[in-house]
């Protein structure tokens, strides 16, 4: 049986449209991805950057995300939940660096393209970059993170440190940052989707203290510095690289000020990763099924029929199913905001956190595993367990931010038991 | 708080540990950290990786260190501190690099068997010896695992070499080997000198017929394949090797019937304390790294160190690496004093050490996870030097058979299990 039936979802909510898209990039993922891995092993950057172009442009997911009255897929509504996760799903399978990238550039534009919250204005300027016919590297996001010892004023979202600050000056926002780790594509993207702390009044250069807010910085901005790309665990489809803002001036009206705005990327993302690491996880799968369909242990039997392997593939097998479940499930509460509530408020942004938490964890736990059964053949490269291990590490790692999982477990401890102080 | 302070039994430490530990600690500072991260995109080639191993091999002298002095050698093989000492090493290399410490330590894998009291065999040492002392990076390989699976070979006590499909046919005064393997460390071209595991009756169990036979690599008949690329450990080279009619003289087995299979079998604890080694060292470093990050960076206006929830993961970060270095060197002090713990491939030693080993392995791989989580956007930082260790250690919980073996073995000796 294939993973996709063999694993539940909830096909019934997946329409009909979805599900040719579905159908098209598993075509793409067999056949551009999967079936030339070992061809250009030693040339994976290329494999990655020929497939993603057929995905972004000719399946169309550059431009899936946008309203369709701007050229866009019309992706663009709380109610297409379940349809993102299944396409995520689709495209994790083959890369989940590619997953990725598209999850962060899904993320980056959430905060206005998606209803009830879309930004006319915002999307008639930002939608021609990506609904053209040009392949883009796509919106970059750069959160709250780590804060700094020597740095005292600091403002914060829910304890994580925002390291940009926006104060107003003449009807244009002031942005000022230094080496600024985004989450994706600081190295190239065209667009910046950045949690500052906006202020009114100040002056440029002078750090504002504000409230958490969203603005969007276009990638060619005058006064933006970016790194170089540097070397990281897994992702490789996607270049990032530290980015400072020094006095960038964007107009007034590339802020999102909207209460919930930011807990609103952080939903997002999750959701998205979650996707991304439930289509790793599919194709993880397959690979363990050949696997252990023929590899004999003990001189005789097979591994799959050793109670002690068995029973790890039983936790494996466990892991898929759990984490493709909470998924599904978070994607379905997201679609009716009139049962659970807004998708900006506490309860859903902590659920959201939740389970990208424990789809992530429970996706390395199941990564691990299987490697274990593998031997060697599951740490070398030529058999392509080893990529979806480092992919889904690092998603794991930014999905923290900083300091683990506890930033989260806060957020939830706040929201069940009422804390104040944590 | 230094690395120095983590516990370790201090009364049963070599006398050569404070003055070779911090030889290989300089080496280790001025020679690899400073150039590690570029490791990885060497991993074919070796050119970074070269001129430090010939620094620690050849220029510091460590590669005849287990020979006896009369061949000149540093004549370690005779201490009662063997592997305390090697673990000190292997500690300090595997704190810069575990796959430079894994390529340096399977140097003497095989060499254990002809080198180490009471094994020493001085024919083969002399034999080996000036290979080894030369301005070169002199390397083996212990050549175990089989396209079919390592795991079988390594589960000698219950398949006794059953599995082994690398012939050994003894013809006139010659050894004639044909076979295959994968894997061993030091192959790709590195290793001069390989001690290949082979069987003398296909399809045996009886101990007489495994056969440990030394092979210089330039042997008409063997060829070694390129390196496979891995997730990690790009300093530890891996390929194919294919063993054609090779001939080798009859005395190169170790040691003779019966007297192989027991040392093979004392192989896998001396692999599995420099296993254990080679993760303490990591450890060490994770700690070096994780104090300075946590130190500066901040969560909610706090250094992370001072916020309870993230310190209870700095706290049992710390605590593991406390606890596995005392026994990490248990195992290596089980090995040097088989007067007191029994043999060292016997079952009581090999069991505990591997469930030693296992222990100490799924220690290291949750905590470096767990650091890299701390590190957040960082985490997965080549520059941040964690996520390289997190690549590297994986395959030291996986090799010598897996975790599993590791798990069976200790059902098989604390329960009686009798077909494990
Ligand atoms: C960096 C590196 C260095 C290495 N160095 C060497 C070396 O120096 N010399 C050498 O010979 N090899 C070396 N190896 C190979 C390594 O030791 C083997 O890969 C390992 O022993 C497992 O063998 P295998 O990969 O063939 O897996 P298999 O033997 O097929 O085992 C696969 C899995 O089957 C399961 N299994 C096996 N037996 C049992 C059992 N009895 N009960 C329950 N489950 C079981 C376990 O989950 C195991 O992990 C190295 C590998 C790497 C990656």
């Amino acid at each position: 049986m294939k993973a996709d039936t063999l694993f539940f979802y909830p096909k019934e909510l997946i329409d009909k449209e979805t599900q040719s898209l579905a159908l098209s990039i598993r075509q793409w993922a067999d056949k551009e991805v999967i079936a030339n891995r070992l061809k250009f092993l030693e040339n994976y950057r290329q494999l990655v950057e020929n497939s993603r172009k057929k995905l972004a442009m000719d399946i169309g997911l550059q431009q899936m995300i946008w309203p369709e009255d701007y050229g866009g897929g019309g992706f663009n509504s709380y109610k297409r939940s379940i349809s993102i996760v299944r396409v995520l799903e689709e495209v994790g399978r083959a890369d989940p660096g590619i997953g990725f990238m598209f999850a962060a550039n899904f993320s980056s534009y959430a905060p206005m393209v998606m209803e009830p919250h879309i930004d006319k204005d915002l999307c008639a300027q930002f939608a021609p970059m990506f609904c053209g016919k040009e392949l883009k590297t796509g919106g970059s996001l750069i959160l709250p993170g780590a804060g700094d010892i020597d740095n005292k004023d600091e403002t914060l979202f829910l304890g994580r440190t925002i390291q940009v600050a926006a104060t107003l000056e003449d009807d244009e926002w002031v942005i000022n940052g230094k080496g600024l780790r985004p989450l994706n594509s600081g190295a190239s993207a065209e667009l910046f989707c950045i949690v500052c702390a906006s202020a009114y009044g100040g002056k440029g250069g002078k750090k504002a203290k504000g409230i958490p807010s969203i603005i969007y910085v276009p990638g060619d901005s005058k006064g933006i510095k970016r790194g170089k790309a540097f070397k990281k665990t897994g992702l490789h489809a996607d270049k990032n690289a530290d980015v400072s803002f020094n006095n960038v001036r964007v107009p007034k009206a590339y802020m999102v000020k909207r209460d919930g705005a930011v807990k609103g990327v952080y939903l997002w993302l999750n959701l998205c990763m979650s996707a991304t690491c439930i289509g790793s996880l599919m194709n993880v799968y397959e690979i363990i099924k050949d696997w252990v369909d023929v590899r004999v242990i003990k001189g005789k039997g097979l591994i799959k029929e050793n109670p002690l392997d068995a029973a790890v593939l039983a936790e494996i097998a466990e892991d898929i199913t759990l984490s493709r479940m909470l998924t599904y499930n978070l994607a379905n509460i997201m679609t009716k905001p009139e049962v659970y509530g807004s998708l900006e408020q506490d309860r859903v942004f902590a659920l959201a956190e939740m389970i990208g938490m424990r789809v992530a964890s429970s996706a390395l736990h199941a990564i691990n595993r299987t490697m274990e059964l593998m031997g060697s053949a599951g740490y070398a490269t030529e058999w392509n367990l080893e990529k979806h291990w480092r992919d889904v590490k690092t998603i794991q790692s930014y999905l923290c931010g900083i300091g683990a999982n506890v930033p989260v477990s806060m957020d939830i401890a706040r929201l069940f038991f009422d804390c104040k102080e944590i | 708080m230094t690395i120095d302070e983590f516990s370790r039994p201090e009364e049963y430490i070599s006398p050569l540990d404070k003055h070779l530990g911090s030889v290989i600690r300089q080496w280790a500072e001025e020679d690899v950290m400073p150039y590690r991260r570029r490791f990885d995109e060497d991993w074919k080639e070796h050119k970074i990786i070269e001129p430090a191993f010939k620094k620690l091999m050849a220029d510091l002298g460590l590669q005849m260190c287990l020979f006896p002095e009369e061949v000149g050698g540093w004549g370690l093989g005779h201490s009662n501190y063997t592997a305390t000492i090697s673990y000190r090493m292997f500690e300090e290399i595997g704190r810069a690099d575990t796959a430079m410490a894994v390529a340096f330590g399977v140097t003497f894998w095989p060499l254990t068997t002809i080198t180490v009291e009471p094994h020493v065999n001085i024919r083969l040492c002399k034999e080996f010896a000036p290979m080894f002392n030369t301005d070169k990076p002199c390397f083996s390989a212990l050549a175990m695992t089989e396209p079919q699976g390592g795991a079988d070979i390594e589960n000698i006590d219950l398949l006794k070499g059953r599995t082994i499909q690398t012939t050994a046919v003894l013809d006139g005064d010659e050894w004639v080997i044909n076979g295959h393997k994968l894997w061993p460390t030091n192959t790709g071209g590195v290793a001069d000198l390989l001690g290949v595991a082979c069987t003398t009756r296909s399809g045996s169990d009886d101990p007489n017929d495994f056969a440990l036979i030394f092979v210089p690599s330039t042997t008409k008949g063997v060829t070694q394949g390129g390196p496979y690329e891995k997730a990690g450990m790009a300093a530890d080279k891996n390929s194919d090797i294919w063993f054609e009619d090779v001939r080798v003289p009859g005395w190169y087995r170790a040691a003779g019937p019966g007297d192989d299979a027991r040392c093979f079998e004392e192989i896998i604890s001396w692999g599995q304390m420099g296993s254990s080694a080679f993760l303490t060292g990591a450890m060490m470093n994770l700690y070096e790294i994780l104090y300075k990050f946590c130190s500066e960076k901040t969560y909610n206006k706090k250094p992370l160190k001072e916020n309870d929830a993230i310190a209870a993961l700095l706290g049992r970060i710390a605590g593991d690496l406390d606890i596995c270095r005392v026994i990490g060197y248990q195992i290596a002090r089980m090995i040097d004093r088989p007067d007191i713990y029994g043999g060292r491939g016997s079952r009581q030693v090999i069991s505990k050490i591997r469930n030693f080993k296992e222990f100490i392995a799924d220690r290291a791989v949750e905590d470096f996870g767990k650091a890299m989580d701390i590190l957040g956007f960082y985490g997965a930082d080549r520059a941040w030097d964690i996520e390289k260790h997190w690549r590297d250690i994986k395959i030291i919980q996986l090799w010598m058979g897996g975790k599993q073996l590791c798990q069976m073995e200790a059902a098989r000796y604390f329960f009686d299990c009798k077909s494990l």
